[in-house]
């Protein structure tokens, strides 16, 4: 029986589509499929700077990825106390190999450099980030 | 326990009564009515994965699958993990509630309700401020980060939107470790407002030009929410419909799309908590709408031109298609009838509903 793990993950409007690919190709079935559809930008406004998805994922693809810990200082107006921890490189390159992505050296390690995966619900993770849900045009 | 005891302990939400008093199958699916009834307080309609194999046993833990208590087998999915909502029955936004130590938390732009014992005091800084004794405090906040700094001792502590003030103490461990009681607290799936969505299959309402959807709702968005929509887009769409929330920063919604144009209904509503009723008729096309019980104040308007039917689309619940408008909030029921409904129907069944959202 799967078992799944809070994440949000915001990556750069640049690496969309590699991550979408990656995050499609690491998950079983289509749990990965349809990611990161959802545009931000510092204004709310278009165009979109990055994109998101929040929610569950699986604990095995979450233990792939970097991760960004945030813990809220309990002095009030104090910065809070961030941690990161890297991502697995070379499984991640191995995913994407046996998938079928080409990349160029350092691709993978580059996009762990760019995307942010948090603990974080969306909503902190977003004001954390200074980023905003990009609006489409209403009904 | 004595009745006296039960109401003295603050636990009078215990007489509210929880069961299906009403056999809402029966009232309104006897007679092979197209349609679907989601009921997140009944776990045995939940899974964990969309392929419904993992089930879903515990709050806080995502649905894939919520299957149709109407029997027609519109049974709702979503395969991308990341995109499905929570189980929940969280009402008390604060952790280790007990003994309560300096945290902060995400409040939405509403009134709150802070209560808490002890001889300690809670000072607010962020999206609200001010020093607070024991005792309960309503706090007018915005959206943000809320730091809540104790000093001395702090018990029994709870913040919570004011819209939840009926219900008791929510003790809270960890967010998965809370008080659940079904007796005390209502189910509902959390939309994230970023990503989350269901979808059915396609449901033929072909054979119908007639339409009711229930949905038990709580949401503070101040944007466009969608509910629950027939076909990837009302717009595009003739014969579907379209059930929202702050339609245009302001309007509760209800669309129809007849074989051209649109018959709408909508009003603008202070009240984050909502029990929608929404009804059309394509033959007009008319549409209309209540809000917990009551017609009063709505206004409709309608370009459409009659249609013979509604369409065979897939019914998406919490976004367009599962890809934009996302609803950020609550969803406690929904019901889709593709018939006209009585009004004895439809006030049995707003009383289901209140029941299911334990409403006062």
């Amino acid at each position: 029986m799967s078992t799944y793990t809070r994440r949000t993950i915001i990556v750069p409007a640049a690496f969309q589509q590699l991550a979408q690919a990656l995050c499609a190709a690491a998950a079983e079935g289509d749990a990965g499929k349809g990611m990161l559809t959802t545009g931000l930008s510092a204004t709310g406004a278009l165009p979109t700077t990055h994109y998101i998805s929040s929610g569950y994922i699986f604990d095995d693809f979450a233990a792939l990825l970097p991760l960004t810990t945030v813990e809220p200082s309990t002095e009030d107006g104090e910065p809070g106390t961030v941690t990161e921890r890297p991502g697995n490189v070379p499984v991640v390159e191995g995913l994407a190999a046996q998938a079928g992505i080409t990349l160029p050296p350092g691709a993978i390690a580059a996009l762990f450099d760019a995307i942010d995966v948090m603990e974080l619900g969306p909503w902190e993770a977003m004001e954390w980030l200074g980023l905003r849900i990009a609006q489409e045009a209403e009904e | 326990m004595s009745a006296h005891s039960i109401t003295s302990r603050g636990l009078a939400g215990r007489k509210i009564p929880q069961g299906t008093l009403t056999p809402i199958g029966a009232l309104l699916f006897a007679a092979s009515e197209p349609g679907a009834w989601y009921d997140p307080s009944d776990l045995s309609t939940l899974f964990q994965d969309s392929a419904g194999t993992t089930p879903v046993t515990a709050v806080e833990q995502p649905v894939g699958r919520m299957l149709d208590k109407s029997g027609r087998g519109n049974h709702a999915t979503q395969a991308t993990t990341t995109k499905r909502p929570v189980l929940s029955r969280r009402v008390n936004l604060l952790l280790a509630t007990a003994t309560l130590a300096t945290q902060s938390i995400t409040t939405l732009a509403a009134s709150h309700r802070l209560t808490f014992s002890g001889a300690g005091s809670i000072t607010l800084s962020g999206t609200a401020s001010g020093v607070f004794g024991a005792g309960t405090h309503t706090i007018a906040c915005t959206a943000g980060t809320l730091t809540l700094t104790v000093a001395g001792a702090v018990n029994d502590a709870d913040f919570r939107l004011a819209t939840d003030a009926h219900l008791p103490y929510q003790r809270v461990n960890t967010a998965t470790d809370y008080d659940a009681d079904p007796a005390k607290f209502p189910a509902y799936l959390r939309f994230d407002g970023v990503d989350d969505a269901l979808q059915t299959g396609n449901i033929d309402f072909t054979s119908t030009d007639k339409m009711t959807v229930w949905a038990g709702v709580e949401s503070t968005q101040t944007t466009f929410g969608l509910i629950a929509e027939i076909s990837a887009s009302i717009s595009t769409n003739p014969s579907s419909f379209l059930l929202a929330i702050r339609d245009s920063g302001a309007f509760d919604s209800f669309y129809a799309s007849g074989a051209t144009g649109q018959a709408n209904t909508k009003k603008a509503f202070s009240v984050t908590t909502r029990r929608l009723t929404a009804s059309a008729d394509l033959s007009g096309p008319t549409t209309s709408m209540r809000l917990g019980g009551s017609s009063g104040g709505f206004a409709s308007t309608s370009s459409a031109t009659p249609a013979p039917g509604f369409g065979n689309y897939p019914l998406y619940i919490g976004a367009r298609a599962g890809t934009s408008l996302y609803l950020n909030g609550r969803l406690y029921s929904l019901i889709v009838r593709g018939a006209q409904s009585s009004l004895s129907q439809i006030e049995v069944t707003e009383l289901y509903i209140k029941q299911k959202m334990r409403l006062p």
